[in-house]
């Protein structure tokens, strides 16, 4: 076969092993912050939990930041399902440390919220908005009609049947917040947890629909309770008919795409139910996520800033951290160093270093912001939002966020730090995907393998598939891996790392981001 | 609402037309490049005035059965190329176990392994290479995979004989 990556730079292999070190690392230490990476989260969680009480007490420091960050929508669905899962937790480990527990709990559950679909959200609040009205109008029915007289049996039946109902409500529900949260990976082996929750959902059914029928026959069995108790039968009747048409679901929707199919498309793609979007296609948030720069030309870097410029390619990978902490200047080389063939200097230096005073933080803010902040702030506000929202949203809340967008207009482009990249083996200065070199000031996405690309072109080909098309690694795991060593570096006393500069970009420059921000 | 909606099916519009000349553009540098630097045993090129139907034909490699054969291939670029991978069919009969009889080609990179920096030029490498080591573990026409696996002497002789009389 072809080998596609013989042409390219190459330069992701060097810096990969010191990344996936600090993942171990981050992963043994603050096991509640990789909210990203669900497969290993979902594959690990009950092992997750026997450690939760030993973790806690490093990482509870964390918690609290991460509690402090939690976004408004996040906390009002909290409620219902984490007591739930509180009084599973205390009630199987009885652990000593309770609260702790909750805390901790409480951050992965907002987490797992965070990377649920759209669609899975959506149902899971539908769940609970029946359940919940479920209950409540069974227990005010019942309370309601307790005195109600009458002369058959039957009576009683449906008042059984419809605290029955509620209560199969009230069980399933839990289950299905978790079997939600925790989907099974798919492809993986079946587990002991998957067959019992498997068992459970399928007698849930099974109860629901015995339930159904029963209720059917008591209702059209004995005539003379209608009058004496009217609630209770027309509860039971509501209960009936929301029965059926669950029971009919598929016959209504088969009917309505025959009936009306524009608006089952356009509903279809709001819930992002597309045959391409949902499936492999990257969200909006995350292309944008990815950080862009700027190309110059050897010739034009030489011409304007030239000498300071091939300063920094050469130092930068030594000198960042200190710069960074002097807060003098924003040298985030990607330092490729001995990487195979490849051009040596792909480091790129931020021009503007004529205004030493306030507008320095800002610089030094900005390579960092638009790689952690962003990850972080369009994972948060995720919610039921139309995509143009949160972009307008986004954008002067977290800084760098909404530059993606809003570089099309040229003020905002002039006005915030550009990070520019020059690459000196021109035959590397070609975006493999439409073979044609770049120029001055365009645009590029620098994907978090350090595989470049024209902005347009991987824009369009990762709206199709989440991959680099280069490594073909996929864009979020690439986006998870650079999330815990942001983490990890803000713990560090600042601009301590120098060792790691070469190998993380990100690592000595995320320091004076957290200063900046607070 | 309706207006975000209405300049969204703008940008829309927008990017397919920018697509349809960033395809024309970039099989332009194709057909430069495969022209300059043509791969072994390979050659293609646009049937007519259409530049996103291609014909190209292919020589057996040496060393294989279909090594006395000269195949040929049509290509067809969809609007949204580099993005969607192209069509290519045999249009010459071959007997191998990832080419059926309509001569569809079974080949990951053509299908879900696509990615957009594949060249026309890297893809008839790839198929060149299948060729010569056909995979039978992922077959498309299950009897000739069969065979290959378990009487690789009577597979290479059949096909070597329908080279000869379909393919020269």
């Amino acid at each position: 076969m072809s080998n596609p990556t013989s042409t390219s730079p190459s330069t992701s292999t060097p810096q990969s092993h010191p990344l996936s070190i600090d993942v171990a690392l981050d992963s043994l230490t603050i096991n509640n912050n990789n909210s990203s990476d669900n497969n290993s989260n979902d594959n690990s969680s009950t092992s997750d939990r026997n450690h939760t009480g030993v973790d806690m007490s490093m990482s509870i420091d964390r918690d609290r930041d991460q509690e402090a960050d939690l976004s408004p929508p996040a906390d009002g669905t909290l409620s219902r399902p984490r007591s739930v899962m509180d009084l599973a937790i205390d009630s199987a480990g009885g652990n000593p440390a309770g609260r702790r527990v909750r805390r901790n709990l409480m951050a992965r559950f907002s987490d797992r919220w965070d990377t649920l679909p759209r669609t899975s959200r959506i149902i899971l609040c539908f769940n609970g908005a029946m359940t919940l009205a479920k209950v409540v109008a069974s227990t005010t029915v019942l309370i309601v009609d307790s005195n109600a007289q009458c002369a058959s049996l039957s009576l009683t039946y449906l008042k059984v049947l419809v605290g029955l109902f509620a209560a199969r409500s009230a069980i399933a529900f839990p289950f299905t917040v978790y079997s939600h949260l925790h989907p099974r990976v798919q492809g993986a082996p079946w587990t002991a947890r998957d067959i019992n929750l498997d068992r459970l959902r399928t007698f849930m059914e099974v109860a629901g629909t015995c339930l159904l029928f029963l209720s059917n026959y008591f209702m059209f069995s004995g005539k003379t309770c209608r009058e004496a108790a009217p609630a209770v039968f027309y509860l039971t009747l509501v209960y009936v008919v929301l029965g059926y048409i669950v029971m009919l679901l598929p016959a209504i929707l088969c009917l309505m795409v025959i009936l009306c199919l524009p608006l089952v498309l356009r509903v279809m793609r709001y819930f992002n139910l597309g045959p391409v979007v949902g499936i492999k296609g990257a969200t909006d948030e995350m292309i944008a996520s990815i950080p862009i720069v700027k190309y110059r030309t050897p010739a034009t870097a030489r011409g304007s800033d030239g000498t300071e410029a091939n300063q920094r390619q050469n130092e930068s990978a030594i000198n960042m951290s200190e710069r960074a902490g002097a807060g003098t200047g924003t040298g985030t080389g990607t330092g490729t160093g001995t990487s195979a063939g490849t051009g040596a200097g792909t480091g790129a230096g931020t021009a503007s270093s004529s205004h030493p005073g306030g507008q320095s933080t800002e610089i030094v803010a900005d390579p960092m912001s638009s790689s952690s902040a962003t990850e972080e702030a369009p994972r948060r506000q995720k919610g039921g939002l139309f995509g143009f929202f949160r972009k307008g949203k986004k954008g002067p809340s977290s800084g760098a966020a909404g530059k993606p967008q809003d570089a099309a207009s040229p003020h905002v482009s002039s006005s915030s730090p550009v990070e520019y990249l020059t690459l000196e083996d021109e035959q590397d200065a070609v975006c493999a995907i439409c073979l044609c070199e770049y120029e001055d000031d365009e645009e590029l996405r620098k994907m978090r393998c350090t595989h470049y690309f024209h902005k347009e072109c991987v824009d369009e080909w990762l709206r199709l598939h989440r991959n680099c098309p280069l490594c073909k690694r996929d864009i979020e795991e690439l986006a998870g891996l650079r999330e815990p060593s942001g983490v990890r570096s803000s713990t560090s006393p600042a601009g301590a790392s120098p060792s790691t500069g070469g190998s993380a970009p990100a690592g000595p420059s995320s320091p004076p981001f957290r200063r900046a921000t607070s | 609402m309706s207006a975000t909606a209405r300049a969204d099916a703008v940008v829309k519009k927008k990017t397919a037309a920018n697509s349809l000349s960033s395809s024309t553009k970039r099989i332009q540098k194709e057909l430069a490049e495969i022209n300059l630097d043509p791969p072994c045993n390979c050659s293609a090129g646009p049937k007519g005035d259409n530049l996103y139907e291609w014909v190209s034909t292919i020589m057996g490699p040496s060393g294989s059965p279909y090594a006395a054969g000269v195949y040929f291939l049509d290509i067809h670029f969809p609007q949204d190329y580099p993005f969607k991978p192209p069509k290519i069919v045999f249009r010459t009969r071959i007997y191998h176990c990832n080419i059926n009889s309509q001569g569809q080609i079974c080949l990951d990179i053509l299908k879900d392994n696509w990615s957009p920096i594949l060249t026309i030029s890297k893809v008839l490498l790839s198929i060149c290479s299948l060729l010569t080591d056909a995979n039978p573990h992922d077959p498309l026409v299950a009897s000739i995979a069969h065979q290959y696996l378990n009487d690789r002497e009577e597979h290479d002789r059949i096909a070597k004989d329908w080279a000869k009389r379909y393919a020269s």
